[in-house]
């Protein structure tokens, strides 16, 4: 019913015939980095990072549930065209500041965005 | 501490192998025993660990029903394992009868690396900047739909071979189902030959069946360990 593998061939385990295993390993590449997180990097040198890419996350966050409420109440016709502009504006120019930023601190689109493990991604 | 790899009916067999070179060593719980082994330290997690850990319930899985616990659980002592287990003991009866005399199978389908979305004009007003927001988010509202349904017709073909089954829905954007089947140890074949039949009607998907594994979905244990 079940063989016993040496730990270096999986190969037994694969049942499909066709299967190119490649794409399913870089598939779950990001699967194994949602279970094991990165950590904020707490040595001097790069506090400054893990302290900016924190706060970043946090207000990518709220920009985008505001958004989301904006495109809500756009939907929902309860905004003047006046609102929906003066909205649309800040909302804009709040993402441009937040990329500024990022580019400022190095940090990858990607890494705005935190593993809360089994419930996905925060964005 | 302990480390624990599973759950089985008593006796346990002599001589499995455990983690860093330990043998399992059987701890009474109830009319069941935990297979566990010495360790001072959670291992790491890497593959010759994880391989280990399987090693050592594949052997039992062998001779016997099990329920397999995920890597990495460790326990204080004889008396945790009392604690966090006595709740559990009845489920833990009837879970074992239900995975006895079946394995476990994992079906994973991966789909093509998506198109990129037409580059759109960057926005000049705030109103076109929330219209292109409003169709992107409706995009992928609609899209998560689809993946949703996509996953649902292909578990639902599977489904009536296990007798339990569990899925998700795209896991990652292009991981269109990640299911896994608690199937009769005498019908893997079966289950195998609807895997590649879904593979024919599905070319554009790639589909990975792997096992037998132990039922690692299918043991329902809400086990909770000590945060180190």
């Amino acid at each position: 019913m079940t063989s016993t593998n040496p730990p270096s061939a999986a190969s037994p385990k694969i049942l499909s015939e066709q299967a190119d295993l490649q794409a399913f390993v870089a598939e779950l590449d990001p699967v194994r980095q949602g279970i094991l997180p990165p950590r904020v990097a707490l040595d001097p040198d790069s506090a400054d990072q893990g302290l900016a890419k924190l706060v970043l996350t946090l207000i990518e966050l709220l920009r985008q549930l505001m958004e989301r409420q904006a495109v809500r109440r756009m939907d929902a016709g309860s905004l003047t065209d006046d609102e929906v502009e003066r909205l649309g504006l800040t909302l804009m120019k709040l993402e441009g500041r937040i990329k500024e930023l990022q580019a400022l601190f190095g940090l990858e689109e990607e890494e705005l965005n935190l593993s809360l493990g089994p419930l996905g991604r925060l964005l | 501490m302990l480390y624990l790899y599973a759950f089985c009916r008593p006796p346990l067999p002599p001589d499995v192998p455990g983690l860093h070179k330990t043998m399992l060593r059987a701890i009474p719980v109830g009319a069941l025993v935990a297979a566990v082994s010495d360790l001072d330290t959670p291992p790491s997690a890497g593959a010759p660990h994880l391989w280990a850990h399987e090693h050592a319930v594949e052997t039992l899985m062998q001779t016997r029903p099990v329920l397999p616990v995920r890597f990495g659980t460790m326990l204080h002592d004889a008396e945790h394992l009392q604690a966090v287990t006595a709740p559990q003991e009845a489920a833990m009866h009837e879970a074992l009868a239900r995975v006895d005399g079946h394995v476990e199978l994992s079906v994973r389908a991966l789909a093509a690396e998506p198109p990129l979305p037409p580059a759109e004009a960057p926005p000049r007003t705030g109103t076109d900047y929330l219209r292109q927001r409003q169709a992107q988010l409706s995009a992928e509202q609609a899209d998560h739909q689809q993946a949703q349904q996509r996953a649902a017709a292909l578990h639902a073909q599977l489904a009536p071979l296990a007798a339990d089954s569990t899925y998700e829905a795209r896991r990652t954007a292009r991981m269109v189902l990640t299911g896994a089947y608690l199937v009769p140890a005498d019908q893997q074949d079966a289950f195998q030959d609807a895997v590649a039949a879904l593979q024919t009607q599905h070319p554009d998907l790639a589909f990975l069946c792997t096992g037998p594994w132990p039922p690692y979905h299918f043991t329902r244990l809400a086990l909770t360990t000590p945060t180190p």
